[in-house]
């Protein structure tokens, strides 16, 4: 519609006035829009603030959860470096440490490393179970860290063996002085509940200087030296020396080469001849354990016996002995007697009566022709059980012999405990029979208890025929020793029993 | 309500009835603010209620007949604005039950708080589409000039038919949409 000359003044008017209200319109419309405008940006920036905060806050949160995470991880990191039973370092930090140690150490400063287990550790997990097996080395653990300086780092790498380095040793002797101080330490009792348990420990010591020290072969050298105290018997410490690497070595493979003897059949059983005394005529054989090593020969007993039991052979061994000795005895044409020694070990897991019985069935050997020999150590331990296992045997109807009769502290008070058959007096009084410092009085004494108490009495390790005229006059029952025979293969028993008897015959 | 709805208005009204029937009706209306709306602002419902009884009374057009004609005005000015949520290959029910995603998505871009009015389905066939409709402010004729904007836009005949309901919201409108020719 536009503004024509052909209107009227009033639709003029009128359309002016309509005009004018569309612009008051447009422009009032236009002004709102404005300050919506201007409330929108002002909005919109208070929107851009509180972004700014959020975004702030949000990275602030991100930093703190970062740390967190990084203090989470340290810890997680600690964690695999410590001993989650006792919260000593474990192995893994213990040899970054003593790596670093040795970095830092100063010039000319020596460095010692103490490896240390725990002796009799497996028979207090086995007898009182785990957790108190735990608790006792948490108990070791506090002991050992109290009595050490806090320079020192003391770990538990394993099982119960534990390791302590000594920085700065003012001199060697240091190690040892504490080695001793722990032997100690560990030997006075530990409180676990109502259990007071009794352990010790053995100990092995390596020394370095600082410069240069390689920290795990200074632990391997602390090791081997922990072998060689065990091998000493335990209870002790050894100082490391480069000849037990050699030593240890050969001990192992002799470990190894044993572990493999049964199954290779190396294992033989020799006889002793235990004669009367008065007449010379045979009474029985003792039967002994002989190993035919392949390399080496005949190893001897005093180096295999005692590492067959710190390896847990004497069992399987000693069944196996008392079978073949019965089988072996059964077969001889005379009924005489056969003498199989008994480790206090077999006692232990209650099946040795059903061990001799089956022997005794297997063989059909007479009861009574079986004697066996068990030493003053046996009697020690757990006495109760121990003698009614051996009144069990006796009801079988096989003989008990008290063996190295003489060498305990009370072997009297075991005669008065248990009815024995036979003493076998040691061989040490009959050595020094001719010394004249009392032995005679002993052996003397000795035979006139056997009478008394109607214990026959034999005489080990006779070797001299003097030695034998003096038992004779004394009364001794039997004799035994290499002035009749070493102990012999199986095959020579049989050529002496047919000795004696064509002899008997003569007689 | 938004000032959009009663610039669509304005423009609905000039469209239809030439410039000056907006200057009458809003005279007539007698608005505080002289009928000076912007899209952005909020505006009272009442003066939409003003405006439009005064355009039945300009016009002599029946309120439904007013409402559902600019109901169909803006389904017009939708198509035009956000032309995908309404293809013409899209059949119409889709479109109609689609028409509450369009407020919910374009709509409140431009005008957040808004108060729109829903269109939920009920039931559904080849032939029937039952919506429901709600609003705070319940112009039942708008709903169906939308509905028969959309059926013109389509090409497709529609029967209309509608009903008070109520559900545990509350009373609503039930519009019954029957396709008066089988869906192409």
């Amino acid at each position: 519609m536009s503004l024509d000359a052909g209107l009227s003044p009033t639709a003029l008017l009128d359309r002016v006035r309509r005009l004018e209200r569309r612009l008051l319109r447009q422009n009032s419309a236009r002004e709102q829009a404005e300050r919506l405008l201007e409330q929108k940006s002002l909005e919109l920036y208070e929107v851009n603030r509180s972004l700014i905060q959020l975004n702030a806050s949000l990275e602030q949160r991100v930093e703190e959860r970062t740390r967190e995470l990084e203090r989470e991880r340290q810890r997680a990191e600690e964690q695999a470096h410590r001993d989650s039973l006792t919260g000593l370092p474990n192995r893994l930090m213990f040899r970054k440490h003593m790596r670093h140690a040795l970095s830092q150490a100063a010039a000319g400063s020596r460095v010692g490393v103490l490896y240390l287990d725990l002796d009799g550790f497996k028979h207090v997990n086995d007898t009182l179970g785990h957790p108190v097996g735990d608790d006792l080395l948490r108990a070791v653990a506090r002991r050992l860290l109290r009595d050490t300086r806090q320079a020192d780092l003391v770990a538990r790498l394993g099982g119960d063996e534990f390791a302590l380095v000594q920085m700065n040793l003012p001199q060697p002797e240091a190690g040892g002085a504490l080695a001793e101080w722990l032997i100690r330490a560990i030997q006075e009792p530990f409180t676990i509940g109502p259990h007071q348990i009794l352990v010790g420990t053995s100990i092995g010591f390596a020394t370095a200087d600082a410069a240069g020290a390689d920290a795990d072969a200074l632990l391997r050298d602390a090791d081997i030296a922990l072998y060689a105290a065990k091998a000493a018997g335990r209870g002790t410490w050894r100082a490391f020396r480069p000849d037990m690497d050699a030593r240890m070595q050969a001990r192992r493979q002799l470990e190894t080469d044993l572990r493999c003897a049964m199954a290779a059949r190396q294992f033989e059983v020799f006889y002793q001849p235990l004669l009367q005394a008065g007449s010379g005529e045979l009474a029985g054989f003792e039967a002994l354990l002989r190993w035919n090593h392949p390399e080496r020969g005949r190893v001897p007993p005093a180096e295999f016996i005692p590492l067959a039991g710190e390896i847990g052979l004497i069992r399987p061994l000693g069944a196996w002995v008392l079978r073949k000795a019965c089988q072996d005895a059964a077969q001889w044409p005379v009924p005489l007697k056969i003498a199989v020694n008994l480790s206090p070990v077999q006692f232990t897991r209650g099946q040795l009566v059903a061990e001799v019985e089956e022997a005794l069935a297997t063989s059909r050997l007479a009861p009574d022709r079986l004697e066996l020999e068990i030493t003053e150590s046996l009697l020690l331990r757990n006495s109760d059980a121990t003698l009614e296992i051996l009144h069990r045997l006796r009801a079988l109807g096989v003989q008990i012999s008290m063996d190295d009769f003489g060498t305990g502290y009370s072997s009297l008070s075991y005669l008065h405990r248990f009815p024995f058959d036979k003493i076998k007096i040691d061989q040490s009084f009959i050595r020094t029979l001719a010394e004249g410092k009392g032995s005679l009085e002993i052996i003397r004494a000795v035979v006139g208890l056997g009478r008394a108490l109607s214990m026959k009495v034999l005489a080990e390790g006779v070797e001299t025929p003097e030695q034998l005229a003096t038992l004779r006059a004394e009364g001794c029952d039997e004799v035994q020793g290499y002035l009749f025979s070493q102990p012999a293969s199986l095959q020579e028993t049989w050529r002496t029993i047919a000795l004696n008897g064509s002899r008997r015959a003569r007689a | 309500m938004k000032g959009r709805v009663f610039t669509e208005f304005f423009a609905h009204v000039e469209a239809c009835h030439g410039a000056d029937m907006v200057d009458d009706i809003i005279e007539a209306a007698r608005l505080p603010h002289h009928g000076a709306y912007t899209s952005t602002g909020s505006y009272p419902f009442q003066e939409m209620v003003s405006l439009v009884t005064a355009l039945t009374e300009a016009t002599g057009q029946p309120l439904p007949v007013v409402l559902e004609a600019f109901g169909t005005h803006c389904f017009e000015s939708w198509v035009g604005y956000a032309p995908q949520y309404f293809a013409t290959s899209r059949s119409l029910f889709d479109v109609l039950e689609g028409i509450d995603q369009f407020h919910e998505t374009e709509v409140r871009k431009l005008y957040p708080d808004a108060e729109l009015p829903s269109f939920v389905p009920e039931r559904r066939d080849g032939r029937t589409l039952v919506l429901g409709y709600r609003s705070c402010k319940p112009l039942a004729p708008l709903a169906l000039g939308v509905i028969r904007g959309a059926a013109a836009h389509l090409s497709q005949p529609v029967a209309l038919r509608c009903e008070p309901a109520e559900d545990a919201r509350g009373p609503y409108t039930r519009i019954h949409v029957e396709l008066l020719r089988p869906a192409g």
